[in-house]
């Protein structure tokens, strides 16, 4: 039997990566839904944005605990900055060109991310103590919960809320909805759609590079931290249902507390499982749990 | 006479649409009946629903005899049911001969074959000079359909289709966009693959002129259900038909 | 396009004559850079004939490199044997990822064996037998020396890809191309799309198996990075970057690719950050590749 500590911290461990992934897969998937655009480079940047912290927690500000505070703040904006960048001056040009297309564009930018990545900060992994020193530990019946670890998981649960709350009780929300169903009705109500698709990606780019500001600390920041998170986040929205942020919900809290499990009890499988549940999903229910599915119509 | 096609009423409902509600109709062997109606009516569902595209909520589809409810398309054309779609509905990166050569190796059960390159079987080359030149499409067969006339593109959907072999083809709207030209050229088609060689058409059509030319039968289909059915001459005159579809 | 038998004589000629001319080191280039090239062409089946995009092609790379490494260092089997072990395992692997992958298509598809690559690698990297993170190393060339097993490679490889421009010729050939031009009409003309697929992912990995194969005993050892998706990437992108449209088109990019990478490798350690501009530069510039991009200019030329 696995003692009662070991369960509920790696519970903890387990929500705190699926709020992690929440971040990454819920912009994944909504520029899915929106843009019928799959960004493979949309792990990059939250990689992106664990190296901008640790420009500004550890060169700028020393390892303060203001810097961490900047850090959430500003490096997911530069990292929306880097998002909108590539929306604009490279995605535009092939959009209405077959799907191939932007997969192999943004494999492309994969790859010059990682090695920018090493040209800047080297090619290492980077151990940077994380903000938990600062918070310390709350206890529960007898238990130690870390503070910044559960306002990890406060933050997942509420953007869940917030996306939810954008999407679908505002104005610009239910436009953005309406572009994913049919562009050529939102652009004759006189909606922009380049500029709500820029929108769109730029927020994703927010949320991934927030994801990257919270793991940076927990898991070491490393070139190949890009392509980990997005082959995660590709198996959440898959199980999840692309194009659903409450699949991705669903998603991030299946892998981040499967993996948190399976690391205990039989660390050798951790991966793969993801990998099985992902297929398994695929073969009875294609579209995801949550995706809806496609008929012809007329 | 047994009919070749029979629907036996077919529903199928998109949420809230009723796009076909409860239809119900036959189609005799070596005969061409039409199907009329307004946009939106529910035809192209019911010719996707018998050409097994989608699948149907209740009713049974029967065609030669047999209840076919819910086979794949693939499995559809080798009992002899051959469709042609809308939009022509071409290879357009393969020859137009090419394009005639896969129907061909398919309904020989040869589309997987590696015995022979599949420019150099006798047999497919014979049978596809012979359908080319029955739709006077030889002189163009080293063109890609992209080089082809609009009325031309969909020719070569029908031969396609024809080489086939099908003992019944699905149509649907076969003149659409066509100069009146091209739909004289079209409407002999159509006789034709009845007259000369027995094969069963059923087809949407919103060409009044042509749908009474050739059809042996005119089903009107209004809301997703059949509102009139008859000989061209007796549908001209049920008042019905003109409400819903002409506005009258 | 017809194949020029001159032109084809012609190559192997010059690439049978290169060790004489070139000396080892080329020479090794010169046979990495081909079985590059056969990997490629394998990917292409899928993706330029069958309009498929697979990003986890390494796995069946990986899977005939490491049959032979097993086989070799393992079980101290013959090369023929091991070869011939190559052939089942990618077979049964492309049959078993196939089956569960091409009922999706585009991203889906994309994602699915991205999946299984990585699922694959996870497996490397665990399991001890398989060496772990550190692979399987001491693999012996079969024929003793590096020129002679050279001479294995180009046979291996110009038997492999005479076999699969056979395929594209034949009506199975032609299937896959109706069914990547339009996979609906493909079904209305009685041909079960899934099936065209498979057989499809089956023929393609089978054939990136015997390349991997091939590439164990001329490495002389294999790691977890033969699963990785930097592999499968690699893969893509000389595909794409010689051109996709052609047959031949997949190995003029690799050995672009192989030899501009032994060239820049002596002067840079950021050589996936040419990797990555170029594949960008080609989807945005010359989507058709270095041989679309010339067949374009000939036919300009030409007029």
């Amino acid at each position: 039997m696995i003692p009662i500590e070991l369960l509920i911290a790696q519970t903890i461990n387990g929500l705190v990566y699926a709020s992690i992934l929440f971040l990454v897969s819920s912009g994944l998937t909504m520029i899915y839904g929106i843009m019928n655009i799959l960004n493979l480079a949309h792990g990059s940047l939250y990689m992106l944005g664990a190296y901008f912290a640790i420009t500004i927690i550890m060169k700028l500000a020393g390892g303060s605990p203001w810097g961490y505070l900047a850090a959430f703040i500003l490096a997911p904006t530069a990292v929306m900055a880097v998002g909108a960048a590539i929306e604009v001056g490279l995605l535009k040009p092939i959009y209405g060109k077959p799907e191939e297309y932007q997969l192999l564009l943004t494999f492309g930018l994969i790859l010059i991310f990682d090695e920018v990545v090493k040209l800047i900060w080297g090619p290492a992994y980077i151990n940077f103590p994380n903000p938990g020193r600062f918070l310390g530990s709350i206890e529960v019946a007898g238990f130690e919960f870390p503070v910044y670890r559960l306002l990890l998981i406060a933050l997942g649960f509420s953007v869940a809320w917030l996306l939810w709350f954008l999407l679908s009780k505002t104005t610009l929300g239910k436009k953005m909805r309406a572009a994913a169903a049919d562009r050529e009705i939102v652009s004759a109500l006189g909606v922009s759609v380049p500029l709500l698709f820029t929108g769109a990606f730029m927020l994703g780019s927010f949320l991934s590079g927030l994801g990257g500001v919270a793991a940076g600390p927990l898991y070491t920041a490393s070139p190949g931290m890009g392509i980990d998170i997005i082959v995660n986040s590709f198996a959440v929205i898959v199980i999840g249902g692309m194009g659903s942020i409450l699949g991705a919900l669903v998603g991030s809290l299946i892998v981040g507390l499967t993996r948190a499990y399976a690391i205990v009890i039989y660390p050798a499988i951790e991966l793969a499982l993801v990998y099985l549940i992902m297929v398994i999903v695929l073969l009875v229910r294609p579209v995801g749990l949550f995706g809806k599915p496609e008929e012809v119509r007329r | 006479m047994k009919p070749e096609i029979s629907v036996v009423d077919l529903r199928k409902y998109f949420g809230e649409v009723k796009a076909v509600d409860g239809v119900s109709l036959e189609v005799n062997p070596k005969s061409i009946v039409s199907i009329i109606g307004p946009n939106g009516a529910g035809k192209t569902t019911l010719l996707n629903l018998v050409s097994g595209l989608i699948k149907p909520d209740s009713g049974r589809v029967y065609f030669r005899g047999r209840d076919v409810t819910g086979w794949s398309p693939a499995k559809l054309v080798k009992l002899g049911l051959a469709r042609c779609f809308q939009i022509s509905n071409v290879y357009d990166t393969l020859t137009v001969l090419d394009n005639v050569r896969a129907a061909l190796h398919s309904v020989r059960r040869a589309a997987f074959s590696l015995k022979s390159t599949y420019y150099s079987i006798q047999s497919v080359n014979e049978k596809a000079k012979e359908v080319l030149e029955l739709f006077n499409l030889w002189d163009k067969r080293e063109k890609t359909p992209t080089e082809l006339s609009h009325g031309d593109r969909k020719l070569l959907d029908i031969a396609i289709s024809y080489a086939l072999a099908p003992k019944a083809m699905l149509l649907d709207e076969p003149t659409a966009g066509m100069s009146i030209r091209e739909k004289r050229r079209t409407v002999d088609v159509i006789k034709m693959l009845r007259d000369k060689l027995g094969v069963t058409v059923m087809l949407v059509e919103h060409d009044l002129d042509v749908v009474y030319e050739i059809s042996d039968e005119v089903i009107v289909m209004h809301e997703g259900k059949v509102i009139a059915r008859g000989k061209p001459e007796e549908i001209k005159r049920v008042q019905a038909v003109r409400e819903v579809y002409l506005g009258e | 396009m017809k194949a020029k038998p001159a032109v084809i004589l012609l190559c192997i000629a010059a690439l049978a004559a290169l060790p004489k001319a070139a000396g080892r080191h080329y020479t090794y280039v010169t046979a990495e850079a081909l079985l590059l090239g056969l990997v490629a062409v394998s990917f292409n089946i899928l993706f330029g004939y069958t309009g498929l995009l697979s990003f986890g092609h390494a796995t069946f790379w990986g899977t005939g490199a490491y049959t032979v490494a097993v086989l070799m260092v393992k079980f101290s089997k013959p090369f023929p044997l091991a070869l011939a072990a190559s052939l089942l395992t990618s077979l049964a692997a492309a049959l078993a990822i196939g089956y569960l992958s091409v009922r999706h298509t585009k991203i889906y598809f994309a994602m699915l064996t991205l999946a299984f690559g990585e699922l694959f690698y996870a497996v490397a990297v665990k399991w001890r037998f398989l060496g772990g993170s550190d692979g399987i190393y001491g693999i012996p060339k079969p024929t003793g020396s590096l020129i002679s097993y050279y001479y294995v490679v180009l046979a291996g490889v110009a038997a492999s890809l005479a076999i699969m421009w056979w395929i594209t010729q034949t009506p199975l050939g032609l299937t896959l191309r109706a069914v990547k031009d339009n996979p609906m009409r493909a079904e209305y003309i009685g041909i079960s799309v899934k099936r065209a697929r498979l057989a499809s992912f089956v023929v393609s990995g089978v054939f990136a198996g015997v390349a991997g194969a091939l590439y164990a005993p001329l490495a002389g050892a294999v790691s977890p990075e033969f699963f990785s998706w930097t592999k499968s990437a690699e893969i893509v992108f000389v595909t794409l970057f010689g051109g996709a449209v052609s047959f031949i088109g997949p190995t003029i990019g690799a050995l672009i690719y192989d030899y501009m990478r032994h060239l820049a490798m002596g002067m840079t350690e950021h050589w996936m950050l040419i990797v990555g501009s170029l594949l960008v530069a080609t989807v945005l510039l010359f989507p058709q590749g270095v041989v679309g991009a010339a067949q374009a200019a000939w036919r300009k030329v030409r007029r």
